[in-house]
């Protein structure tokens, strides 16, 4: 998913819409995750947590979709869990992760090569006005995400692209407002009262295709209380809280659904008896509120966390032990996640290889990233797959030193053709961009690349990122993580050729049409075997990286962030966000 | 100081673009190394965080930004209003009407707030013309868009000045000698005003140099890299509490300069002014 390019210190900083993904609870180190297919309700109790209390929420930016048909953000979507349920979800308790049935009882059969799919349904969950779930309801929620094959999307911003590709569509079914009669063909139901279970045909084998199945997209929407675009702010609830108010942009109550049953839910433990929300709170306030700890921040949380902001991180952070400072250690975070930051080149513009490969080495990544928040930002990476996926190699590109070979750069350069002013654009909003940008041109100006930098309006800023013709940038900073740990929701996301069109170029944004890179990744989309996939995206990354020097990568991002002193969150998803299930109020 | 900027790049054979990671700690967001955000004998005003560049030389390379649009933007406003303050003043009638309605017009304009909406505007509009988005093009764009704003106060005060310096006798003697209407606007009536015309100019300097820092605080002033006080007092506002000097050394200079000017603007109106009490 895309991951809105944090120049703040935090990778989530409180200034930031972080549009990332639903996967909450995907760990950094997704091998440790462990399936339990028979997990029941209740959830493992954290040690020490107790029931009650209220908990703030504190930011800038309200959260975008609470529609789980439109989720796509991490911390939307961590938050979300909280009144809609998938299919599966990832239950943690320390440092411990299971893939469990959430909706389901269990974590899916597979047949027929992993291209059926059947979840049995988990008895005695119920809606927030008493009635029970069933699988019709799990069947029309899934199927509302074919709504944005409609000439007139209502469902627009979720991860629909996994399932309009992944689910067979027969009958060219185009969600249930623009076919109201129409079925999908991919989805069945079978059995009747507590035994109910939804089958799901693929149009090719997907192996961990019950990862997929964690994201929002997969849960139950009931169909007379589907509300289309009004059920972006109030949705219905089968989690185990309700929306009590909700005045968007500004300020939201959630208190708790009493027809939730702790021992039908393997995830949640939901602790708290209120949250609070309030939004549109000036990012250096609410800094100062949560270092501080001051007011409402006590029982609070940013809205991801509260990211600290590059100036102030001296208050917080030690950079000579690379740690939080003593006094932050016990409500704060800093964790390496799997978002991997990285240079795009247009190489449609960028037409010649040498001069790409001069950029490769030319970049100094150390005063690029000072610029940004120095070593909290991330560690340097050669790579686009982050380091805990199987497909990660390590491996040299141009040089391992992070400031750069600039005699290589210039070797390259002399060979190049192309020697114009190259673009780089950045977003007005904040100095450190500004800087990022000043120092990225310093850059490559030492092996004689000549950089003019352009500041866009950060509202326009990532139409301008995807429009092709003249006034495309040559150069533009990106990031990226996983949908869920495989490579496999990196690369054709990122590389496919046929998003590249006339006028825009979607997530593509090195604008890479290569048929080999095509057939590579094809090839490895197809392959079962775990482990011979991860070596097929390792030869994509290097193919990308070395062959086609489309980007440079920089580095693979971490997160830093505190909360208030009474709040416990301690289980932070490394993804980026507070791990709603497990979070407490102490008295 | 603005004057000899290029002069003190000499001495401290420093510039205030080139960036400079030794002098910053790469590993802990770019901040600088040594107290007081990285003052010595090299770095006078210390280094920028994050970039490392040279705090003094975009002092006074910015101080040179900042002058140069305020002195442009008054010399220019204060001609433009002369001019038609004169024409309104000299010839009344309509002319006299539709100029003063305009100057009512544009007083009672939120100037602020609408040269803040309209610098964008106005340089998306230029750029779609095929000009290029430039630091240049954007100190032009101020400078316009503070003289569209800026003639109305020069042109009020002196269409009243020769309302009543028209009716004076040496007018008169003019008139019946035969002088052009043009040689008495501009041989008999213009040489009395210089002395409000100066106590304007001197008074408004400071308030354009205040309006750009204001300006280029909003982020629609001049574009990085260019040196500019406004912009460095709202890159430093973020660090009040971990890095002081980096924000009091261009807020006292921004409050010195225009202090100065003031106290300028109110000698030059003691001097030129009989009524009031010279000590």
């Amino acid at each position: 998913m895309r991951k809105t390019r944090l120049v703040a210190a935090a990778f989530a900083s409180a200034t930031a819409v972080t549009l990332i993904a639903s996967l909450v609870t995907v760990p950094a180190h997704a091998a440790s995750i462990v399936i339990d297919s028979r997990a029941t309700g209740p959830a493992p109790a954290i040690t020490g947590a107790v029931q009650g209390g209220t908990i703030n929420i504190i930011g800038k930016s309200d959260f975008n979709h609470f529609d789980p048909t439109r989720v796509y953000d991490t911390a939307v979507g961590n938050f979300g869990r909280l009144f809609s349920r998938s299919l599966t979800g990832i239950q943690q308790n320390g440092d411990v992760q299971k893939l469990v049935g959430d909706l389901a009882a269990d974590t899916g059969k597979p047949s027929n090569g992993a291209k059926t799919w059947t979840f049995k349904l988990r008895p005695g969950i119920k809606w927030e006005d008493g009635v029970d779930v069933k699988c019709a309801d799990v069947l029309y929620g899934i199927s509302r995400s074919f709504d944005t094959l409609a000439d007139a999307p209502v469902l627009t911003g979720g991860p629909s692209f996994y399932l309009t590709d992944f689910i067979e569509n027969k009958t060219d079914y185009k969600g249930p407002y623009a076919t109201p009669n129409g079925s999908l063909s991919g989805l069945s139901c079978s059995g009747s009262g507590d035994n109910e279970s939804i089958t799901i045909n693929l149009t090719r084998p997907v192996s961990d295709f019950n990862y997929t199945t964690t994201m929002l997209a997969f849960s139950a929407v009931r169909k007379d209380k589907d509300t289309k675009a009004a059920y972006d702010v109030l949705p219905l609830s089968d989690g185990p809280y309700v929306i009590e108010s909700r005045v968007k942009k500004d300020k939201t109550v959630v208190v708790r659904n009493k027809y939730w049953v702790a021992s039908t839910d393997p995830i949640r433990n939901a602790y708290p008896d209120r949250i609070e929300m309030l939004f549109n709170q000036d990012p250096e306030v609410t800094n100062q509120l949560f270092i501080n700890d001051s007011g409402d921040a006590k029982t609070g949380l940013g809205r991801t966390g509260a990211g600290i902001l590059t100036q102030n991180l001296s208050l917080v952070y030690d950079s000579a032990k690379d740690a939080l400072k003593p006094a932050f250690e016990a409500r704060g975070s800093y964790l390496k996640t799997p978002v991997t930051s990285w240079l795009a080149i247009n190489v449609q513009k960028v037409t010649d290889v040498n001069l790409r490969k001069a950029i490769q080495c030319a970049i100094n990544k150390e005063t690029i990233r000072a610029t940004v928040g120095g070593k909290t930002v991330g560690d340097y990476t050669n790579s686009i797959i982050p380091d805990s996926l199987g497909g990660y190699s390590k491996y040299t590109v141009c040089t391992d030193n992070p400031a750069g070979d600039v005699d290589a750069a210039k070797k390259f350069y002399a060979k190049s053709k192309l020697t114009r002013e190259l673009t780089f654009v950045y977003s007005n909003g904040s100095t450190d961009s500004e800087n990022e940008a000043l120092a990225l041109q310093a850059s490559l100006t030492r092996a004689g690349i000549k950089v003019k930098i352009k500041s866009i309006d950060s509202t326009t800023y990532y139409d301008i990122l995807e429009k092709q013709g003249p006034d495309a940038p040559d150069l533009m900073m990106y990031a990226w993580m996983y949908d869920w740990p495989n490579a496999s929701t990196i690369f054709p996301p990122l590389f496919t050729s046929t998003m590249v069109g006339d006028k825009v170029v979607g997530e593509n944004k090195s604008r890479v049409t290569d048929k080999t890179l095509d057939a590579l990744m094809d090839k490895a989309s197809s392959i079962t075997s775990l482990k011979l996939q991860n070596a097929a995206w390792t030869r994509a990354d290097k193919y990308v990286i070395q062959t086609l020097a489309a980007v440079v990568p920089l580095w693979q991002s971490k997160s830093l962030w505190i909360t208030g002193s009474k709040v416990v969150a301690q289980d932070f998803t490394a993804m980026g966000g507070a791990n709603w299930a497990n979070i407490y109020v102490k008295k | 100081m603005a004057i000899f900027a290029n002069a003190f790049s000499l001495i401290t054979h420093l510039d205030p673009y080139t960036l400079n990671d030794k002098a910053i700690d790469l590993d802990n967001g770019g901040f600088p190394k040594g107290a007081w955000g990285g003052i010595s004998g090299t770095h006078w005003f210390g280094v920028e965080p994050g970039t490392g560049r040279d705090l003094f030389m975009r002092f006074v390379h910015g101080a040179r930004t900042s002058l140069v649009i305020a002195f442009t933007a008054t010399i220019l406003t204060t001609t433009i209003g002369t001019t038609i303050g004169l024409i309104a003043g000299y010839f009344g009638g309509w002319a006299e009407k539709v100029v003063s309605r305009v100057i009512d017009f544009m007083l009672s304009f939120p100037s602020l707030l609408f040269i803040i909406a309209s610098t964008p505007v106005l340089e998306n509009s230029l750029t779609r013309f095929g000009i290029e988005q430039s630091s240049n093009l954007r100190v032009i764009i101020i400078i316009s868009v503070l003289t569209l704003f800026g003639w109305t106060f020069p042109a009020r005060l002196i269409r009243g000045q020769v309302l009543s310096l028209k009716e004076r006798e040496f007018i008169d003697a003019a008139r019946i000698a035969g002088a052009s209407k043009w040689h008495i606007i501009f041989r008999q009536i213009l040489p009395n005003l210089s002395g409000p015309l100066l106590v304007t100019a001197s008074l408004s300097l400071p308030g354009y140099v205040t309006a750009e820092a204001a300006l280029s605080y909003l982020n629609v002033g001049v574009l990085p890299p260019t040196p500019d006080w406004g912009a460095t007092v709202l890159r430093s506002a973020s660090y009040y509490q971990v890095l002081p000097t980096y924000m009091l050394i261009p807020g006292v200079a921004l409050l010195l300069l225009v202090l100065s000017f003031n106290l300028f603007g109110d000698g030059v109106r003691d001097a030129f002014d009989p009524k009031s009490n010279r000590n």
